[in-house]
């Protein structure tokens, strides 16, 4: 059972657009019409005009949603067929209708979208009054239009909708919205660019062809290198001209929301009224099957907000929620700017919507494109200095020295706030006195004696302090975990680990004991207060730098050396890279794109996700280490030890694919990942999109 | 510290990408900074790694 047959509201509609279909006919005969040209053939039983009883029964409903709902502004737009059928003296009246219907706390747009032969000036005139905005749909120069957009006697539509064209251009109002085009890979994006680029038009929408898994596309395989080339195009030459569809990939780099339903997540916001007044779901679903968006509910009977529950509803915002992609799509770095593409793009014969885009090479690709794109313009203008990056991995001296200089770093900090707090440095704890500063920046310093300051205490390789009792160290975390007495037998045992943990580190490289005395200050054996949190755990903090808070047990069960230097070495890595990226960025921004990670539910941001890689890198090294090692290591497992590399070399892998194609990298972060992917044994980064897996379908 | 990065990255993005001449960069510029006026943006407090596998 999908989870969207479950009555949830997150799944309910929230209408801010409707489609009126005012006119069932058009008097052009487009060859890839949805309405006409598709699987779905209903028009046929629609009367050709909507009746003024039916506009205004929408009219009470559309006044008793927004009211219900409080939504405080919503699109109508007039549409087909072809809308301006139902004459321009028709929309206006029909607006006036709704108009008067609805309260007007609500904003109401109206706009038609035309083929714009039956634009006279007459009708502009009116619409223009009426603050009715236009979108014209053509398909690019005469002969590029005249491919497809002709009248039922074939001739060419292009002189007619040109003229409109012009007409809005000359307009004085902005109710020019802009132009609708259906892409043909047979047409150069150069000419279809060189034409539209001059016309100054407020906006051009490129449509992708609409076709099915059931239903491709004569011209598929050229659309892929037409898009990555009209892309290139547009953005080094042609950017002026803003492109929709274009706008959105790029966008999507950032996770800015998309405005097209072509990509991206969402919600169902926009109804269709037909001429007779049934509701039907997006109308672009006629491309998949007979009657497929039909709701079985019209003006008469049913109310928005019942039809904002629907079962269909639900299924289609399931379809656009992260949950309701197909399983080829989950883990695709690019998911969350694709969102699975468009979903009536997504239809199989035997799936139904349960199936990635018939695009999906063409988003991939696009997406991956518009990636590099942007990185090399930030890269152009970048003024930050690269750094010299530590060979991090497989361990080096030189990480050692850098170690020992982060450290200094850190404690300089630490001075100057002993300095600003009158607080005897001796022996003060850095991290200690960082959360200090912070958690007391609003309020004034009276105590130094609030300070434990640190004394008797075990360390480990003679300089790593375990278990201060320094309650600072502690203080941001109280509410999720707890650090163990040092007298606990779960303490205890951890302490009792360190010995064989380090020989377990030492496998790895002689360095790496080397460069975590010289960077890690304090480790504390904690336990977690969240109860969800049952597997291994620990953690690290920005706010404690070169703090490590490990959990020496699972439950009730004792750790063993092996995962306790992964919980050590997972949490040195996240400090190591904590100071790399405070001496060089290694992103453009830390948050977007957003990436699912294999090793945690939900969608990372690009920083943490990076973060989640390196180390994965680093563990699948230590893994690999105590699997082949040639000492003996107590406990050691060796079955559990090569199951543990493959897995963290494969999530490294998928880290270092994804962000190499899909992070907004700065120069020292493409170098980062390219060592990452060298030391691990990476030998391509290029990474191949989903695509539909056979065994699923 | 890595929210520090974060908070510093993002400023340094928008005003890198103010500066260039592509009209589509420009846009995106103006996209980010209207998400950011709608608080439609990370925490950048801090950067916590909270680590719990099988």
């Amino acid at each position: 059972m999908n989870d969207y047959n479950i009555i949830d509201d997150k799944y309910q509609a929230n209408f801010t657009a409707a489609l009126l279909k005012v006119a069932s006919r058009c008097n052009l005969d487009c060859d890839y019409c949805y309405v006409y040209h598709h699987v779905d053939q209903t028009w046929r039983l629609q009367p050709k005009l909507m009746s003024q009883d039916t506009i205004q029964l929408f009219g009470s409903r559309l006044s008793e949603y927004v009211n219900e709902q409080k939504i405080a502004q919503f699109s109508i737009i007039f549409h087909g067929g072809e809308p301006l059928l139902f004459t321009g003296d028709g929309l206006v009246q029909a607006a006036q209708v709704i108009r008067d219907a609805v309260t007007p706390a609500c904003k109401l747009d109206f706009s038609v979208q035309t083929n714009g032969l039956l634009l006279t000036d007459q009708v502009l005139d009116v619409l223009e009054k009426a603050k009715i905005g236009i979108s014209i749909s053509l398909d690019g120069p005469k002969h590029v239009n005249d491919l497809h957009r002709v009248d039922h006697a074939g001739k060419s539509s292009f002189e007619g909708t040109f003229g409109a064209l012009q007409k809005l251009r000359d307009a004085s109002s902005d109710i020019f919205q802009g132009v609708i085009s259906v892409i043909d890979p047979n047409v150069s994006a150069r000419e279809l660019f060189e034409f539209f680029y001059p016309l100054n038009i407020p906006r051009l929408d490129l449509l992708l062809p609409d076709a099915t898994h059931s239903n491709r596309s004569d011209t598929h395989e050229e659309l892929y290198l037409w898009l990555n080339d009209a892309f290139e195009l547009w953005y080094n030459e042609f950017s002026d001209l803003p492109i929709r569809f274009f706008d959105a990939i790029l966008g999507s780099r950032l996770s800015i929301p998309s405005p097209t339903d072509a990509l991206g997540f969402g919600a169902v916001n926009l109804l269709v009224v037909e001429t007779d007044g049934t509701f039907t779901d997006h109308d672009v679903f006629k491309i998949a099957k007979e009657g497929i968006n039909q709701l079985q509910n019209d003006v008469r009977s049913t109310s928005l907000v019942s039809l904002s529950k629907h079962p269909k509803i639900f299924e289609h915002a399931y379809r656009l929620s992260p949950s309701g992609v197909a399983l080829e799509c989950k883990s695709c770095p690019a998911l969350e700017a694709c969102g699975g593409g468009s979903i009536m793009h997504r239809y199989h014969e035997i799936r139904g919507f349960d199936a990635p885009t018939i695009y999906c090479k063409e988003m991939f690709s696009l997406l991956s494109n518009a990636t590099r794109l942007l990185r090399n313009s930030l890269l152009e203008s970048n003024t930050v200095e690269n750094s010299n990056l530590p060979s991090v991995l497989p361990f080096s001296q030189h990480l050692v020295d850098m170690c020992r200089e982060w450290r200094i770093v850190t404690e300089s900090k630490a001075d100057a706030i002993a300095q600003e707090y009158s607080i005897d440095r001796k022996d003060l704890v850095p991290a200690a006195a960082l959360i200090m500063r912070k958690e007391l920046s609003t309020l004034p310093f009276e105590n130094s004696s609030e300070f434990q300051f640190a004394h008797s205490h075990t360390k480990w390789l003679n300089k790593v302090r375990i278990q201060l009792n320094e309650p600072w160290l502690s203080k941001p975390f109280e509410d999720s975990i707890t650090v163990l007495p040092l007298s606990s037998e779960k303490c205890q045992h951890g302490i009792a680990m360190l010995d064989v943990v380090a020989k377990y580190l030492e496998t790895v490289s002689p360095f790496l004991l080397s460069a975590i005395s010289e960077l890690i200050s304090d480790i504390l054996f904690v336990e977690s207060t969240i109860t969800e949190e049952a597997g291994i755990f620990s953690f690290s903090d920005d706010s404690a730098p070169n703090v490590l808070y490990i959990s020496p047990f699972v439950g009730d069960q004792p750790l063993g050396p092996d995962d306790i230097a992964d919980s050590i070495l997972h949490e040195f890595l996240h400090h190591v890279l904590y100071h790399i990226e405070l001496a060089a960025p290694l992103l453009f921004d830390y948050d977007f794109p957003r990436f699912p990670a294999p090793w945690r539910s939900g969608l990372r941001p690009s920083g943490g996700f990076l973060h989640g890689t390196f180390v994965f890198s680093g563990l699948s090294l230590f893994w690999e280490s105590i699997a082949t090692a040639d000492i003996a290591l107590p406990m050691l497992n060796v079955e559990k030890a090569n199951e543990n590399a493959n897995k963290f070399k494969d999530q490294a892998s998928y880290g270092l694919r994804s962000t190499y194609q899909f992070a907004l990298l700065t120069n020292s972060g493409i170098e980062f990942v390219e060592i990452l992917a060298k030391q691990i044994g990476l030998e391509t980064l290029n990474m191949q999109p989903p695509g539909i897996l056979n065994n699923i379908s | 510290m890595k929210g520090e990065v974060a908070q510093r990255q993002r400023t340094y993005l928008v005003s890198q990408l103010q500066k260039h001449e592509n009209g589509a960069l420009k846009r995106l510029a103006q996209a980010v900074k209207d998400k950011s006026n709608n608080n439609d943006v990370v925490n950048y407090s801090r950067m916590h790694h909270r680590h719990n596998r099988s």
